[in-house]
């Protein structure tokens, strides 16, 4: 089980993956790489070849965090860990029950693109005055749009309204996130 | 003679660029990524398969080249593909209060970001394909920018 992950179509520099199987079973975890991509394992894995461990197949929710660098020479504590980094990615995906992100793990090779926002898209920035551009050419239809486009980020931000992440079909809070998978 | 140790050499090199190194999948792709003729330092490229699967990726080095993986795995299943590129520059601050710094400045055009206004099109063959991308800073006929149509 291996995929790809992005920010705002930019492949992610770093981070973790989590897969949280809907029913009873083991958690799969990966490293996202460099170059965006990861592979997921349960406990160990594979150790002689971490690229090609299983897990099992069924129904997972997944969670992601991406940070970005730590910042230069600041460490917890005097030669304590590096601080962390910022994240970089909105903060929806960093708990299941806020993700909308889940997964069909079939049989076989998977492959799971997470394509997401980066953290700019969070509740925070919309709660700020928006930048207002020079729109002259604004039509009405347009001016409709971009309110329908507004709405379903609102009841993103607030997790009470957030919907379980059993409802993938259709619910706008899956809108941005590309599910597909491949069997070879 | 000596061109039949040439024909061989040419032979064993060709069998060991179609098989690699024994990748799952049946074509590789890469390639040099230029904006107006320069290369790209940095960015992403994204292979979107126009059947349903996942998309395929590549990440632009400092001289512009890329080579395209799915997953973990080397190479993508040949077939038709629409492609995007996104590139921005390094972010130049840091984020306010431990934040998260704002996204450095787009280099790539706003257009080539998503698969229905990229226009960028190829089709994958099997084996291995070199696939240049020449963006250019020209619109499209009858772009429109997005951001400058929001109220």
């Amino acid at each position: 089980m291996q995929g790809t992950v992005t920010i705002d179509g930019a492949l992610a520099p770093r981070g973790t993956v989590t897969f949280y199987p809907k029913n009873n079973g083991p958690v799969a975890v990966g490293q996202i790489y460099s170059d965006g991509s990861y592979a997921l394992r349960v406990g160990l894995g594979n150790t002689s070849n971490p690229d090609s461990a299983k897990i099992a197949s069924g129904e997972y929710v997944a969670t992601v965090m991406v940070m970005g660098e730590s910042p230069e020479g600041e460490t917890v504590a005097e030669g304590g860990p590096p601080l962390a980094g910022p994240r970089l990615i909105a903060k929806k995906y960093t708990t299941k029950e806020t993700s909308g992100l889940t997964f069909s793990v079939k049989p076989g090779r998977n492959v799971f693109v997470l394509d997401l926002e980066g953290a700019a898209s969070d509740p925070l920035e919309e709660l700020k005055p928006e930048s207002i551009e020079d729109s002259s050419s604004v039509s009405e239809t347009d001016a409709e749009q971009a309110e329908e486009e507004k709405v379903p980020a609102v009841s993103d931000a607030d997790p009470d309204t957030a919907v379980e992440p059993e409802s993938t079909d259709g619910s706008d809070e899956n809108s941005d996130v590309t599910e597909k998978s491949t069997n070879q | 003679m000596r061109s039949s140790f040439t024909s061989f050499a040419i032979c064993i090199s060709a069998v060991l660029l179609l098989t690699g190194c024994g990748g799952i999948y049946d074509a590789t792709v890469s390639g040099v990524v230029t904006l107006d003729g320069n290369p790209l330092p940095r960015g992403t490229v994204s292979f979107n398969p126009e059947i349903p699967g996942p998309s395929s990726y590549g990440q632009i080095d400092s001289s512009g080249r890329y080579s395209v993986m799915t997953g973990r795995e080397e190479g993508l299943p040949p077939g038709n593909y629409v492609l995007t590129v996104v590139s921005n520059e390094p972010p130049t601050e840091t984020g306010k209060n431990g934040g998260p710094p704002p996204a450095g400045n787009p280099i790539t055009p706003r257009w080539y970001r998503s698969p229905s206004t990229s226009g960028l099109q190829y089709t994958v063959e099997e084996g291995s394909n070199e696939i240049n991308i020449e963006l250019t800073t020209q619109p499209p006929a009858g772009w429109q920018d997005p951001a400058k149509r929001r109220r």
